[in-house]
């Protein structure tokens, strides 16, 4: 391990059994084989296992920082156990050079019944801090975590907030030499998150290595240089905190489209089973999932197609064009037809709308038959995410729309390479603006004059 | 051999107490502790020995209710309850090698502990906690003679009221035991204490 290096994993891989009885069975007969002086192989999945984390490598620095990002389940706080040495990894090993102090949940090793001062000197020791030391920094801590007049009080009484606060003020302040986080500012308030991050990157210029595993985009990119995203155990993308918060993005958005279907799937199943078991014969089955036909106008089929092929996409890149297909069937005289189609992200419904009216399309009147619309996007200023696509068939004299179609299609947007698009996860529209930035006044003094 | 009956049952209980919380105690540190042990990086065999301070400290009061009783049957102890403590440490080796052994098995299969802490408490019928040894039974008198648990239980307690040890190469043999097992306890809980957190 070279000196200026504080941290090396070298091919981590961890499994787990997929079903309590499957690792029981391999549990005991492990244990049995070790007992007997047997070398138990771990780097071989068996039935009903499956790797947590595999085959993950990097090195930090010291003074360096790296933020793991993924979604639920991809194997973070796997890899943070076994870096703070909880786990044993079953392939590859991991070098530390110094102190590890890890906050992978808040108020770990707190005794409810002792107070917080107590609390203070036995995880100060779990911490490898001598008495002597944490006589030097306790009043420190208690100045940090802001909890002076409740530091006496059986911590079993705090609130999350001073839970958090206590637990980071402690590890923060031991000055270790590698710092593991898993996810635990998000508890505390504003002022105490700004706290704490001021004390981070004070700590990292001290030189601790720094480990952030977090959903919020926000925090990777302030602590950290690189990262790691991670997918089902593996590191998919290693590089910049920007890149790696483009693939979480990218991928949470490809996941609400995903869970967006499958919900609906169940939904449906579940509605027509309640819908046969009760009134098998009086209600007609739902034909084609949502799609719905109110008076005489089924909609038959909704594509979004790539401007520049023409194939059918699910996937486009920000601010992409798309062409909108649309296939309806006429049974009936129509008078007065617009179509619609209306898009919803993942947090809203309604953002956007596509009204042929509106843009200056009004038909006459459709003779039974089957049309097809296109609609060419001229601009896209979707905001990278998940959206979601209904269409209505409208007639002017009829107060209600005459078909709809409800979440018809999804689409994802990718993250752009050029541009970071971090500011606000809620957004939905990007609309491009040019910056500037001129000096008024020459000199602070003047301001309060 | 004049002990009040009393005085006999409750210094085989306490004694047995001894042995089947030390046992529990150390096979069940590792479970109750599971929150310190994926959360923070500590030694293992510290949390699951935690326990005993608990242990010792009722045994301690324990030691001192005995000399109410002993008061109280206005019975004056032999000297040799001064080697009460010692000669019952025996048990806590034996307790806490077989607890250890039960802490690791029981991080993996849950429910062995408390069937294992079951199977021993049947032991109690076989070893002379609550009645003599000189039994009239032949079958159950060479079982009691053989059990090592019988050592370990009579020698503190003859040597607290009577001043005698009934049988010193049993108590060697037995002490010699529990500490085999202490060492079996120890070895094996190193050997897998690794695997010990992705179990709890």
């Amino acid at each position: 391990m070279r000196s200026d290096l504080s941290l090396v994993a070298h091919h981590v891989s961890k499994k787990f059994g997929l079903t309590l009885k499957q690792s029981l069975r391999y549990g005991l007969r492990d244990m049995a084989k070790t007992f007997l002086g047997g070398r138990v192989s771990t780097d071989q999945l068996r039935q009903g296992e499956f790797w947590a984390v595999r085959d993950v490598s990097f090195q930090l620095e010291r003074g360096e920082s790296l933020g793991i990002m993924g979604v639920n389940g991809s194997g973070k706080s796997t890899l943070l156990r076994m870096l703070n040495g909880v786990y044993a990894p079953d392939a590859g090993h991991i070098q530390i050079r110094g102190r590890v102090a890890a906050l992978i949940a808040a108020g770990a090793g707190f005794a409810p019944m002792l107070s917080g001062r107590e609390n203070v000197y036995i995880n100060g020791a779990l911490l490898g801090l001598t008495k002597r030391q944490v006589d030097a920094l306790i009043d420190e801590i208690i100045a940090f975590s802001e909890l002076e007049e409740f530091i006496d009080l059986p911590v079993r009484n705090y609130s999350s907030g001073m839970f958090v606060r206590l637990g980071f003020a402690i590890a923060a302040l031991s000055r270790p030499d590698v710092l593991l986080m898993d996810e635990v500012l998000a508890v505390g308030d504003l002022n105490f998150q700004k706290k704490c991050f001021d004390c981070i990157l004070s700590m990292k210029k001290q030189g601790t290595s720094i480990i952030l595993v977090s959903h919020s985009p926000g925090s990777i990119w302030a602590v950290c240089d690189r990262g790691l995203f991670m997918d089902h155990g593996h590191v998919v993308v290693a590089g910049t905190a920007e890149d790696i918060v483009r693939a979480y993005d990218d991928q949470n958005s490809r996941n609400a489209v995903e869970s967006n279907l499958r919900f609906s799937a169940a939904h449906t199943a579940t509605t027509h089973a309640d819908i046969t078991l009760m009134e098998k014969e009086s209600l007609p089955a739902p034909s084609r999932g949502q799609l719905q036909s109110v008076d005489g106008v089924v909609c038959r089929e909704f594509r979004i197609l790539s401007r520049q092929n023409g194939a059918e996409v699910c996937e486009i890149d920000f601010h992409e064009l798309v062409d909108l297909q649309l296939v309806i069937d006429v049974y009936q005289v129509t008078k007065n037809v617009s179509v619609r189609v209306v898009i919803d992200a993942s947090h809203y419904k309604n953002i956007l709308v596509l009204d042929s009216y509106e843009q200056g399309l009004m038909i006459d009147e459709l003779l039974p038959g089957r049309y097809s619309f296109k609609i060419s996007l001229q601009a896209n200023y979707l905001r990278p995410g998940a959206y979601t696509f209904n269409v209505t068939v409208i007639s002017k004299h009829v107060a209600a729309h005459l078909s709809l179609w409800l979440k018809c299609a999804t689409i994802v947007i990718r993250t752009p390479r050029d541009l970071f698009l971090y500011a606000e996860p809620l957004a939905v529209v990007h609309l491009p603006a040019t910056f500037s930035c001129q000096p008024l006044l020459a000199d602070q003094r003047s301001l309060h004059a | 051999m004049s002990i009040p009956y009393p005085l006999f049952v409750y210094i085989g209980t306490s004694l047995w107490a001894l042995l089947m919380a030390t046992i529990t105690t150390v096979a069940n540190g590792l479970i109750g502790n599971s929150d310190l042990i994926i959360r923070t990086n500590i030694p293992k065999i510290g949390l699951s020995l935690t326990g005993l301070a608990n242990v010792l400290y009722n045994y301690i009061v324990g030691v001192v209710l005995l000399l109410v009783v002993f008061a109280f049957f206005r019975l004056s102890p032999h000297p040799g309850i001064l080697l009460y403590p010692i000669v019952s440490l025996p048990i806590i080796a034996l307790g806490v090698g077989v607890g250890l052994v039960l802490a690791v098995v029981g991080t993996v299969a849950r429910d062995v502990t408390p069937i294992a802490v079951s199977i021993l408490g049947l032991l109690m019928y076989v070893t002379p906690v609550v009645f003599n040894a000189d039994l009239s039974n032949p079958v159950l008198r060479r079982i009691i003679i053989a059990n090592p648990l019988t050592y370990l239980v009579d020698t503190p307690r003859s040597l607290a009221t009577l001043g005698v040890i009934p049988s010193p190469i049993g108590y060697f043999l037995a002490t010699l035991l529990s500490l085999v097992m202490l060492w079996i306890g120890i070895h094996a809980f190193y050997l897998v204490q690794d695997k010990v957190a992705e179990r709890l």
